[in-house]
């Protein structure tokens, strides 16, 4: 309902103005598309950056797992070498010590403790002392026969796997008070079929941590590993060590290399984890974690460019659009208030604008020019008034009041003429009733001259008694009408026929001075004739130019219908005008 | 008059019709605008949760040829081709040294118990051990390169060393003027007889009339007794010796060296041993058969059973070559050959 009153009152004021809809339209798309465009490069941005870390983390995680690999392999290999040395040289004790004991000062960082056991997992020699006691051994014998010492049980299940399964690496261990990482790597030995031993070294891990704790990613960015079991055996963070594998990271056991997101159990901060699987006979997984907030802040950094970029473009071409909207709509403005300035005081003014070359200068000046056009126009119309005004006054003085004045001066001596002679005030009655009917029909000529479409409505026969009775009026010439026929035409061809007979009717009393005049019309299915005759002094044809005496007017009217006028005159004997028009269709015009 | 109030409805309808549609059009608008806006805010949020799909990463043992790492020729392809795995697969592998039978099996079978995905064999000193511990360990896979083993669990690769041979022959068929070229073996073994039949069958392809004397040497690791076998082959009046004894080998080309005479070599290039008297090998692929097994585990399609690689399977390569000795025309000769021996043109038998 809201939505539906707020859209239709957006749409009102829409409707209002041309200016408005271009404003809102092209603002609207603007801003629209540099969304779209801002968004789908925030997307894209967001996506590449997203698969760099990723792909960088994974690539941390996988070289320092393929590099612990190696260093896992390399020491199996030294060990496995080893073995095949103390196989080779005999069985002897004494030489078997001695090279323990060299392989435990050739290297006292990486091989920690050494121990050795017979096929009955019983301990025979055991070289666990600290690098000063063993440098004060230089007799092999003395350690051969040192009393058996209790050792750690994963140092047993070492030596008992080894010697059931074959060569074994232990789990990491933490030993001592300062909780040294070690594993134990066992091997088992023959020397023949019946005599085989077990050896049993404990690894520093130290120098391997070490290369998990100097693989960092950015500020927040670490690596740690974890066992085969899932429990944290390295970690920048000595707090973390023994705790469990988060689940998230489980596929890392089953030797998958991966990404994910989760939040730190302990925490609870979110991050960004990348995996990798050492492999090889350990086991374990490498992890390398960095905070979300560090890894997408460069995502963040992205975003506010291109919403700042979105901003700053959605702003300049709002306030552009504004600008050209406004310059291009501000003529049309003005138009339309000049032209509602003039709807409420009916005064022409011209729009005042300033030119242009476009379609609204233009139209501005097209405008102007019509307004001008207009003045003039009102200008003329009123002289045209004015003279129309006059006419009418001299017709009615020259005719009406002429022929009124002549009937009340009789009028007045009448009763006068009365009292003397009957019969002469008789005949001077009949003469007002002439006159008054006369000046009658004189209105009613001038009436239908003022009212052209009472001439369409009338019928011919009545217009033309009309006409006859006011010319008689006028000029006391009796004129004689007479019709035959069914009389029912076109509006056009009665109003020229009227006209014809107007006109000349007027000529006859104007410059005939006959003593009779006869008006015949006959109406035939096909063809009407008009006949007008005087008995007046006539003219000579040739010496008349066929266009005056308002003869050119009456050959125009009578070609505008169609119809044919000719004209007989004899000199002292008077004029003949004849129309006919034929109805060549034939038709019944209503 | 009424024609003008005609006119003017019929207007009116035609600007409500307008409208109609105007209206409509404006009704649209805002539901493409939000669906548009809609798509993008779904993908923004399935491009932040999208996580990358993990990937198994393979665990590979190697166990090496008796001659290690750094022979510069078959071990080396082998752990090359390893390399060349790893960045392609992203694996995760081992290689163990060869030392003797029983520690090999040890390593092996610790290898298998580590639930290794694949453990290769190079070279045929593997063979009995492979067998036996790919039956102890049936889930495990292996592979045997250049060596035939069979089991359910084991592809074996092995090279028509023959192919190569035959192009070697043809090249010193080429470049014999006194007719009569030779080929030292290590042990009569079916690898070495093959690298005879072929060198032998090449030389007869290019010239009928040259003559091949054919040698073993008895032993693989003993330069003196080819460099004595080789000194009395180019008494005879041979002057190209075909090297196929390993170390032995070494003592032909001291022999070529102080004679002034060509050799030419199976594996690996040994140019700079004898500039001018080594015109070159032939080196068997083991890269491409490492990288091909490794491949075939990753994508599942692993099979049993014994292939073997020749040219076409590019498993053996041809060169580099000397190029004072060997002349462009000579080079188009053995890409030619080649080419039909790919297109299965020319056929070599291994015998």
């Amino acid at each position: 309902m809201f939505i539906q009153r707020v859209y239709q009152r957006i749409s009102h004021w829409l409707r209002q103005g041309i200016q408005r809809k271009l404003v809102f339209w092209s603002i609207g798309f603007w801003i629209i598309s540099v969304s779209i465009i801002s968004l789908t490069f925030l997307w894209t941005g967001q996506n590449e950056i997203m698969s760099d870390i990723r792909k960088r983390n994974v690539q941390i995680a996988s070289v320092v797992s393929r590099d612990i690999n190696s260093q896992i392999s390399s020491i199996l290999s030294d060990i496995r070498i080893f073995s095949h040395y103390l196989e080779s040289m005999g069985a002897e004790m004494e030489d078997q010590t001695s090279a323990l004991l060299t392989l435990r000062l050739s290297s006292p960082q990486r091989y920690h403790a050494a121990y050795y056991f017979n096929a009955n997992n019983e301990l025979l020699i055991h070289l666990a002392d600290p690098l000063e006691s063993l440098l004060t051994m230089d007799d092999s014998s003395n350690i051969v026969s040192r009393p058996s010492v209790p050792v750690d049980n994963e140092v047993l299940a070492a030596s008992r796997a080894a010697s059931e399964t074959g060569t074994f690496i232990s789990d990491v261990q933490f030993v001592g008070l300062d909780r040294i990482p070690v594993i134990f790597v066992a091997v088992p030995l023959s020397f023949s079929s019946t005599l085989s031993r077990v050896i049993v070294l404990q690894v520093d891990m130290r120098d391997i941590w070490q290369r998990i704790n100097l693989s960092t990613v950015g500020e927040s960015g670490y690596t740690y590993a974890v066992s085969q079991q899932g429990i944290i055996i390295a970690h920048p963070d000595p707090a973390y060590l023994g705790r469990d594998l988060p689940s998230e990271l489980e596929p890392v056991l089953d030797r998958y290399e991966g990404f994910t997101e989760y939040n730190e159990h302990f925490t609870q901060r979110a991050v960004y984890a990348a995996y990798s699987p050492v492999g090889g006979p350990t086991g374990w997984g490498i992890v390398v974690e960095q905070d979300k907030s560090e890894a997408n802040a460069p995502i963040i950094r992205v975003s506010i460019i291109i919403i700042i970029i979105w901003l700053a473009l959605a702003t300049i071409g709002t306030v552009g659009i504004l600008i050209m909207t406004r310059n291009f709509t501000r003529p049309i403005v003005e138009l339309t208030n000049t032209t509602q300035e003039i709807e409420r005081t009916g005064k022409l003014t011209k729009t005042s604008m300033e030119e242009r070359p476009d379609e609204v200068g233009q139209l501005s000046q097209s405008f102007d020019q019509m307004i001008e056009r207009l003045q003039s126009m009102e200008g003329r119309l009123a002289t045209v008034a004015i003279e129309e005004r006059n006419r009418l006054a001299r017709d009615l003085h020259d005719a009406v009041s002429q022929t009124l004045f002549s009937a009340s001066l009789i009028a007045e001596v009448l009763p006068r003429l009365w009292e003397r002679s009957p019969e002469e005030g008789l005949r001077r009655l009949e003469e007002v009733r002439q006159l008054t009917r006369g000046a009658l029909a004189e209105m009613r000529t001038l009436l239908l001259e003022l009212r052209p479409t009472a001439l369409v409505e009338a019928e011919l026969p009545n217009l033309l008694s009309q006409l006859a009775e006011s010319i008689s009026g006028r000029t006391r010439v009796p004129v004689t009408v007479s019709t035959k026929g069914d009389c029912s035409f076109p509006a056009d061809v009665k109003v020229a026929l009227y006209r014809i007979a107007q006109e000349a009717l007027n000529n006859v009393a104007k410059h005939a001075g006959a003593t009779e005049v006869k008006v015949n019309l006959l109406c035939e299915p096909d063809k009407v004739t008009l006949k007008i005759t005087d008995d007046g002094k006539g003219f000579d044809m040739s010496s008349v130019p066929s266009d005056s005496l308002g003869i050119g007017i009456m050959h125009e009217r009578a070609g505008d219908i169609g119809a044919s006028l000719s004209m007989q005159s004899w000199v002292g004997r008077g004029t003949e005008i004849m129309v006919v028009w034929d109805n060549l269709s034939g038709e019944e015009h209503s | 008059m009424r024609d003008t109030e005609k006119q003017f409805s019929h207007r009116n309808i035609l600007k409500r019709r307008i409208f109609i549609r105007y209206s409509l059009f404006v009704k649209l608008v805002p539901i493409i605008i939000s669906t548009t806006l809609f798509i993008t805010l779904a993908f923004i949020i399935s491009g932040c949760s999208q996580t990358t799909p993990q990937s198994p990463v393979l665990e590979i043992g190697m166990l090496l040829g008796s001659g290690g790492l750094g022979d510069r020729s078959f071990n080396d392809s082998a752990y090359s081709g390893l390399l060349e795995a790893q960045q392609k697969f992203n694996i995760r592998f081992e290689t163990v040294d060869f030392t003797n039978n029983e520690a090999n099996l040890e390593a092996m079978r610790f290898l298998a118990r580590n639930d290794y995905n694949l453990i290769i064999g190079i070279g045929f000193e593997h063979k009995e051990n492979i067998q036996k511990v790919a039956k102890e360990f049936p889930q495990v896979r292996f592979a045997a390169i250049d060596f035939e083993a069979s089991g359910d669990n084991i592809a074996s690769i092995v090279y028509r060393e023959q192919e190569g041979d035959f192009l070697m022959g043809v090249l010193a068929a080429m470049l014999t003027k006194t007719k009569y070229v030779g080929v030292i073996g290590g042990t009569d073994i079916p690898a070495i007889r093959r690298i005879m039949a072929g060198f032998s069958q090449g030389v007869s392809y290019q010239d009928d009339s040259v003559e091949v004397f054919s040698d073993f040497a008895g032993t693989f690791s003993d330069p003196q007794v080819g460099l004595a076998r080789a000194l009395s082959l180019y008494d005879r009046g041979v002057d190209v010796i075909h090297n196929a004894a390993s170390r032995t080998g070494l003592g032909i080309i001291e022999a070529a060296k102080q004679t002034g005479k060509l050799t030419t070599g199976t594996s690996g290039d040994q140019r700079y041993l004898a500039p001018g008297n080594v015109v070159g090998n032939r080196p068997k692929r083991v890269d491409t058969a490492v990288i091909m097994v490794i491949e075939e585990v990753k994508t599942g399609t692993f099979k049993a059973g014994i292939r073997s690689l020749g040219l076409k399977e590019n498993g053996i390569m041809l060169g580099p070559f000397d190029e004072s000795i060997v002349s462009k025309t000579m080079l188009d000769r053995l890409e030619d050959l080649k080419q039909k021996i790919i297109s299965g043109q020319i056929v070599i038998q291994a015998e």
